[in-house]
């Protein structure tokens, strides 16, 4: 109940109304704008008027307006160059020529587009059957086949591969929440001698525990709510680009198994960070920080092996409890794990965290009731696995 | 009713002695306060006391209702630690809510008792503010509700002075003596003399770690002030030197027209009074007490104390 009770406070400490909803706004905005972007731009750009000297079709590209000019009349078009025109192209030497007024951006964009289009002019030139040219024009037909049976088509499979990318950014950002409030209000509370009050109403690990809990509840809140985000952002964009609604194709025990890793994950780096946030005297100034990032540096070498998700070097990831919780909600999302891994990996992970959990109230209970100094490393370790000084 | 005997409590932080053999014994419906300069360690003795840290040595006895305990409930005792230990970023009636909350007070009885405590310390316009947005003294005022908001047997508040103005200080005052008139036991540590001579019912004077002086006004007066000293006037004039023959005088020093003595080891009042009128006629006679203030100055500045005496 204590433990409760204090994860209520922690976890209402730092939800800001205000704040929530001006975030949820601006991604909203954010969403609005990048939607209807290409009508912005259409509005506010002008086209780029070119001048061609060509007997061929023009060429067709989004921003530019093509014309087409005499070869007699290319020496009085230079001169009305940044007025009439922009730019002048001459391809009839076996070339393109181009003149402007000087160098731009935009000419980078216009000139591999010029490129293929003269290209074509001369694919079209040579004398060549209509079968070579089909040849030359298209890719080669690629067909998969696989000897065991498939989960969904090759479009299920790109919409999990960014599920597992979402879940792992998402994760990040839960992990860099977690990271900012358990520093700053540790820190904090031993600064402004909070700790001694509530040392005398609670015991360490009540405090420590209620303070986990409320801050992975927290980090998941936020997790979820950008979740669900990005959710209707892929589903806005996608409608918008005329593709239709996507479906997510995760079943309902596959978002379970990803909520169970997730919430266990929290809690193991939650209940890492409040131990170790204990130990630090002042945040200012304490080298020890950097300590506190280093479930960053777990999360990245997962980031590191996300381009072979079905690998060994994923699999093994999956299985230790430092790195499950982020691989293994990946190699969900990306596709069937056997029942026994996803057991034995949770499994493996609830007895890591709850070995976790003493060993930070160890070192909270060490670090909390000291002022002015830190406990050193020696001591710490010796809190970590309960050796008695 | 919870009663604390403490014997020989010793504290070492790093090569600095805190405490040094300190006895004592708080008791329901009594007001203990500990005396003594920045560093003497009254606060190092009250975290012993709150089970905050261990003694290195010495017996730290605990009992409720005559059976002994191995540490102060939680729900016996408010704690006022010597600095403000609760969030600024919460309102005030966040902070006393959680804190009652933790020491398992429903919502409605805290309400009620929230309600109370902020009107009686005049802070029933601030309970929605952040702590951050509080005077000092108002801070101390929110610090001491939430010590109260569950009628503790025993209070132990360090320094619940700090930072009030004299209006409220003598509200704290107040508010301390009918808690005690209904049996609960309070330790403090304090600076301000006049205040604990009116309140205290025993104090324990430390410096260094180290008892100076123990037990009621009186009696560390006593200890502190042992010579006793006068203020005649007599006629016709006299010197100091004749006054110093006398067998009951110690010392006599002129003072315009009057003279302070000090009454010799052993001897009585009578006696004294006898041998000043065989020198003349008395036309004023006083004693000369020295308030707990200047004697606190005194024994701070250099008496060392008897380790172990229990107050």
């Amino acid at each position: 109940m204590i433990r409760w009770t204090i994860a209520v406070f922690e976890f209402k400490r730092f939800l800001k109304w205000k704040q929530e909803l001006m975030s949820i706004g601006f991604m909203l905005l954010t969403f609005a704008v990048m939607s209807a972007w290409p009508h912005i731009k259409g509005f506010i750009d002008k086209d780029y008027r070119v001048a061609i000297v060509t007997a061929a079709q023009l060429p067709e590209v989004e921003g530019f307006v093509f014309s087409k000019l005499d070869a007699a009349a290319l020496e009085g078009a230079k001169a009305e160059l940044g007025e009439r025109w922009d730019l002048l192209v001459n391809s009839s030497g076996g070339s393109l020529a181009i003149t402007g007024t000087q160098s731009a951006s935009w000419h980078e964009k216009l000139t591999s587009q010029l490129q293929r289009w003269y290209q074509q002019q001369q694919i079209s030139a040579l004398p060549l059957t209509g079968e070579q040219r089909q040849v030359i024009d298209t890719l080669p037909e690629v067909n998969f086949s696989f000897t065991k049976e498939q989960t969904g088509d090759e479009q299920e499979r790109k919409v999990r591969k960014v599920v597992s990318m979402v879940f792992l950014g998402l994760l990040i950002m839960g992990y860099f929440a977690s990271f900012g409030l358990m520093f700053t209000a540790i820190t904090g509370e031993k600064q402004q001698r909070v700790t001694e009050q509530l040392l005398t109403l609670v015991s360490a690990r009540e405090w420590i525990d209620g303070k986990v809990i409320g801050i992975s509840l927290f980090s998941l809140k936020t997790i979820l709510t950008y979740g669900v985000m990005a959710l209707l952002l892929i589903q806005g964009a996608a409608m918008i680009s005329g593709k239709g609604g996507l479906s997510l194709p995760l079943g309902v025990l596959d978002m379970l198994g990803m909520l169970l890793f997730l919430g266990l994950g929290l809690l193991m780096l939650n209940t890492f960070l409040a131990g170790f946030a204990a130990t630090i005297d002042d945040p200012n100034h304490s080298g020890r920080s950097m300590v506190m990032l280093l479930p960053g540096v777990l999360m990245g070498l997962v980031f590191a092996v996300m381009d072979n998700i079905e690998g060994q070097l994923m699999q093994v990831l999956s299985w230790l409890p430092l790195t499950s919780f982020a691989a293994m909600p990946m190699r969900i999302a990306a596709g069937e794990v056997a029942w026994w891994e996803l057991l034995g990996s949770l499994g493996l992970l609830a007895a890591f965290v709850v070995w976790l959990a003493n060993a930070s109230a160890r070192v909270f209970e060490l670090g909390i009731r000291m002022y002015g100094k830190e406990p050193g490393w020696g001591d710490i370790a010796s809190a970590v696995f309960n050796r008695r000084g | 009713m919870i009663q604390i005997q403490a014997t020989g409590l010793e504290k070492r932080y790093s090569t600095v002695k805190a405490v040094n053999g300190v006895s004592l014994r708080v008791r329901g419906g009594e007001v203990l306060a500990l005396l003594g300069p920045n560093g003497a360690g009254k606060s190092s003795l009250i975290r012993m006391l709150v089970g905050l840290t261990e003694p290195d040595a010495g017996e730290l006895a605990i009992s409720r209702d005559g059976k002994a305990i191995a540490r102060l409930p939680r729900e016996s005792y408010g704690y006022l630690p010597e600095d403000r230990g609760l969030y600024q970023d919460r309102t005030v009636t966040q902070n006393l809510h959680y804190i009652g909350e933790l020491r398992g007070l429903n919502k409605t009885l805290l309400d009620t008792r929230i309600g109370v405590w902020t009107e009686r310390f005049g802070l029933t316009e601030k309970r929605t503010d952040k702590l951050s947005q509080l005077s000092k003294g108002n801070q101390q005022k929110v610090q001491l509700i939430a010590c109260l908001l569950h009628e503790p047997e025993l209070l132990i508040l360090d320094e619940p002075f700090s930072g009030l103005d004299p209006v409220n200080q003598e509200l704290v005052v107040e508010v301390l003596d009918e808690l005690r008139a209904a049996g609960t036991g309070i330790v403090l540590s304090a600076h301000q003399m006049a205040l604990v001579e009116r309140l205290a019912d025993r104090m324990l004077l430390i410096n260094r770690g180290e008892v100076v002086a123990s037990g009621s006004l009186e009696q560390v007066m006593q200890q502190l002030s042992p010579v006793e000293s006068y203020q005649v006037t007599l006629t016709p004039e006299t010197t100091p030197e004749v006054l110093m023959a006398l067998a009951s005088i110690e010392t006599a020093a002129v003072e315009g027209q009057k003279f302070s003595l000090t009454k010799a080891p052993g001897a009585s009042l009578q006696t004294l009074l006898n041998e000043l009128s065989s020198v003349g006629e008395l036309l004023s006679f006083s004693a000369l007490q020295p308030d707990l203030h200047e004697l606190y100055l005194r024994a701070v500045g250099g008496r060392q104390s008897q380790p172990g005496e229990t107050v």
